[in-house]
């Protein structure tokens, strides 16, 4: 009998959070029509905006975005509470956005992934269920051996690779993302190119790898690779931009050596869908002013951001110019039929 | 020498010595609440660093990372809800000891142990910074592979006395760690299509509940009204000249552990602190307290943890890669004041590497002040009715795991691993390697697979690799030594039986 009780009560507990948890995601359920239909104000913003970062908190990502986000919200008067809701590289997150009220009190940091994610089929949340705000940074990526690797050029790393298929080892992160279609475009234009791809979590192992001489060669951005190179543990081949970028001012782009790849990743913000037009127009707004004023601008620059600006519009056109390049790409790297 | 000096005065002027001392307690209190961590405060306190200069924000960003180490032992010993999961090794001990009601005791050993762990790191990375951030860089995929194997068969050599049961217990933690994405491919696994199994099992919640929620239950379902035996109230917090005799060795010892296993990049306290659990069990001369409370126990991963610090921030000053979650957003805040880790910091912004270096140090001479305030009324817990003491645990096992991603299905996760922990506990499965494997599986699996392709699927690799070899061989003597000790054990207790 008295064990019976002993049971009872372990259930109770259980039932009692179990109950709690039921009640977190009621509460949210709940709470989400009663804002949407209240009308929305030009007043806005009346109270704290919610911006969600898909990247772990202290990243390179989430940084960027606060720093972006607390300018921003002292132009509009409010502050934002960043959360990081983080995982499935990034779906989760954007996900959770795409679904929350489109009143403007929730602004998503967007950045490449999307794209990825979308073409992969990892998640029903597309870039279009996005109303787009702005671009604020870009992340060019360069070609890195290390120090005392025996490719002097991009050409000759390239002709290797084709020499010998699949024996050169590239660092990348995890295949299928940004660094891997970048080297897949690389590979495409060389007919017959193949590298041997080393995944690594993110750029700290990727420049480990390089400096420690564990791979042959890596696909890095630019941004904090500068000091490697000038100590000579790391050297730059080439730039997968559209010009040359100013921390290698030396470095050829792949296009001038006759390789057509420019591969870009940005971030930006976005707000879901169906938010109004004045609420996105103040937002818009406030993020451009944000983005001008000569504070941010220096912060950033100490930061080591790689600035860029688009306004909506143009950032929408980047984004649908992107999107068929990178389904093109995972088709020919076989993630996707 | 004259920066050396300027340093000093530097981390003198008032405004640096306040943020040091309150970068500490910040650091203590966040660590001391299951679910907040040293990374979080750091996160969310640097983007209030922007108006202060480079060094005085370091200096609160130090602060907080060593009190953070130290204050997730707080909890563990306590109420047996590890702060953070490199607190967990001390989770058997300390508690025990609370049980005992030397729970203040237990806390002022592990206050003294991350000091000694803090200051011997701290001196490693200003003699030896360059020189350790070379052979971190000696580990490659294979290399990574076997220190990991390493850590692993550490811990359950040393937390089973069965060698299947701890053997089982590490693999079980092995395949909870294959939930969710796959390091290589960007695809997630047996999520069963659950969102929130996509990202994998989160450990701290998983921590929590093996830890907490099953101590919980266990309360709940063993409750035999209050005992009315007599509790030996220890009120003091410091330990005497015997005490502090024995301890001070393995925290010696602790410290060198956390050093070299700080360094390398990604392997963490967590390691650090069961390897050097198991050095403790291996050496103490009193093997009968392990796991029923032992100081030694308490002081040895103590201090490995807290060396860690030390340990980890040489690779992200020297090569601007960092050893753990707690460097990688003290990097982002580096970065953002406009300082860039990395090769060249030693050579061209040495005015910026001394005072992190006396702030490190000032900031474990804090530790230990601060370690005092808070010592004494957590020492009385021991004293506290059974139902009450229950409560409390719910309490802050439920906010622990719901703060550390703000998701509600994470206390999902943590109730589950709390019945899990339950059973394990009940059926003589040991927790430890459950939770240190969940911890190290992804980088287990990433290294393999990563090895594996460099070598074109030839496991040869980790032999022919010397230093790969070499960890593997520690790893198997201490295997074999296992199972050895184990058989002259069953045959004693067979002799006996006779």
């Amino acid at each position: 009998m008295k064990k019976t009780t002993r049971y009872f009560s372990i259930l109770l507990i259980i039932a009692l959070s179990l109950g709690l948890v039921g009640c977190g995601s009621q509460a949210a359920k709940t709470e989400a029509p009663a804002t949407a239909t209240a009308p929305a104000e030009t007043k806005f913003p009346e109270k704290p905006m919610d911006m969600i970062i898909v990247w772990s908190a202290g990243g390179g990502s989430d940084l960027a975005a606060r720093l972006m986000g607390d300018y921003a919200a002292k132009e509009l008067g409010q502050s934002f509470v960043y959360q990081n809701v983080t995982g499935s590289n990034g779906a989760i997150g954007w996900d959770q956005a795409a679904k929350s009220t489109p009143d403007g009190y929730t602004v998503a940091n967007l950045t490449f992934d999307v794209l990825t994610n979308q073409a992969m089929g990892q998640t029903t949340t597309k870039y279009d269920d996005f109303d787009l705000l702005m671009q604020f940074t870009t992340q060019p990526v360069g070609v890195f051996v290390p120090g005392d690797s025996p490719f002097q050029s991009l050409e000759e790393l390239l002709a290797a690779a084709k020499a010998n298929p699949e024996t050169l080892q590239m660092a990348t992160t995890p295949l299928g993302g940004f660094f891997h279609q970048a080297s897949g475009l690389l590979e495409a234009k060389t007919d017959g190119s193949k590298f041997k791809y080393l995944p690594f979590k993110g750029s700290a192992e990727i420049i480990a790898a390089l400096s420690g001489k564990h791979v042959d060669c890596g696909i890095q951005t630019l941004t904090g690779m500068e000091q490697h190179v000038q100590e000579g543990t790391i050297r730059i081949l080439a730039v997968l931009a559209n010009d040359r970028n100013q921390l290698f001012p030396d470095t050829p782009t792949a296009k001038e050596l006759g390789y057509d790849v420019v591969w870009e990743s940005w971030r930006g913000f976005g707000v879901p869908k169906g938010t109004p037009d004045d609420v996105k127009a103040k937002l818009e707004d406030a993020f451009t002013k944000a983005y001008n004023n000569p504070e941010f601008q220096a912060k950033a620059k100490e930061a080591g951001l790689d600035l860029a600006f688009r306004n909506s519009a143009d950032f929408k056109a980047l984004l649908d110019g992107q999107f068929p390049n990178v389904q093109s790409v995972l088709k020919q790297l076989g993630f996707i039929q | 020498m004259e920066l050396v000096f300027q340093a000093i005065a530097t981390i003198f002027q008032p405004l640096n010595f306040f943020l040091t001392l309150a970068g500490v307690l910040i650091g203590t209190l966040f660590g001391a609440i299951p679910g907040l961590t040293a990374t979080l405060a750091i996160a969310l306190l640097s983007p209030l660093t922007f108006n202060l200069d480079a060094i005085s924000s370091m200096l609160l960003l130090l602060g907080i990372y060593a009190g953070g180490m130290y204050g997730g032992s707080i909890t563990a010993i306590t109420i047996r809800a590890p702060g953070a999961p490199a607190n967990a090794a001390v989770v058997d001990d300390g508690y025990a000891l609370t049980m005992q009601g030397k729970g203040g005791l237990a806390i002022g050993i592990s206050n003294v142990a991350g000091v000694v762990g803090g200051l011997m790191s701290c001196i490693a990375m200003i003699f030896l910074a360059p020189l350790l951030a070379k052979f971190a860089l000696l580990f490659g995929p294979a290399e990574y592979f076997s220190v990991t194997i390493f850590g692993l068969t550490a811990v359950f050599s040393v937390s089973s006395k069965s060698f299947v049961k701890g053997l089982f217990s590490a693999l079980l933690g092995l395949l909870l760690a294959t939930v969710g994405y796959d390091p290589i491919l960007p695809f997630s696994r047996f999520s069963f299509g659950v969102s929130g199994l996509s990202r994998g099992l989160s450990f701290l919640p998983a921590v929590i509940g093996m830890f907490a929620f099953a101590e919980v239950f266990r309360l709940v379902l063993e409750y035999q009204g209050e005992e009315a035996k007599e509790i030996i109230h220890v009120d003091r917090i410091w330990p005497n000249l015997q005490e502090m005799k024995e301890s001070f060795k393995f925290m010696v010892r602790g410290g060198f552990l956390g050093i070299m296993i700080g360094i390398l990049p990604g392997a963490g306290g967590t390691i650090a602190s069961y390897v050097a659990y198991g050095d403790v069990q291996r050496n103490t001369k009193h093997p009968e307290l392990i796991g029923k409370g032992s100081l030694e126990a308490i002081a040895g991963p103590e201090s490995a943890n807290n060396a860690v610090s030390g340990g980890a921030m040489i690779p992200m000053l020297t090569l601007g890669i960092p050893g753990d979650s707690v460097t990688a957003v003290l990097l982002g805040a580096m970065m953002i004041q406009g300082i860039q880790p990395g090769p060249l910091l030693f050579k061209q912004h040495l005015d910026v590497v001394y005072p992190i270096f006396a702030g490190m140090i000032l900031s474990n001479i804090c530790l230990l002040f601060v370690g005092m305030l808070v010592v004494k009324p957590i020492s009385r817990i021991a004293t506290i009715k059974k139902p009450l003491l229950i409560s409390f645990l719910m309490i802050f096992g439920v906010i622990g795991s719901f703060a550390s991603s703000g998701s509600l299905f994470d206390v999902l996760i943590a109730i589950g691993f709390g019945i899990l922990g339950y059973f394990m506990d009940r059926y003589g499965f040991p927790i430890a390697p459950t939770v240190l494997a969940m911890i190290l599986g992804p980088m287990v699996e990433n290294s393999l697979r990563q090895a594996m392709i460099t070598s074109n699927g030839n496991p040869m690799i980790f032999i022919t690799e010397p230093i790969s070899a070499l960890f593997l061989a520690i790893s198997a003597f201490t295997t074999i030594a296992m199972i050895l000790r184990e058989k002259k054990q069953s045959q004693g207790v067979s002799i006996q039986g006779e």
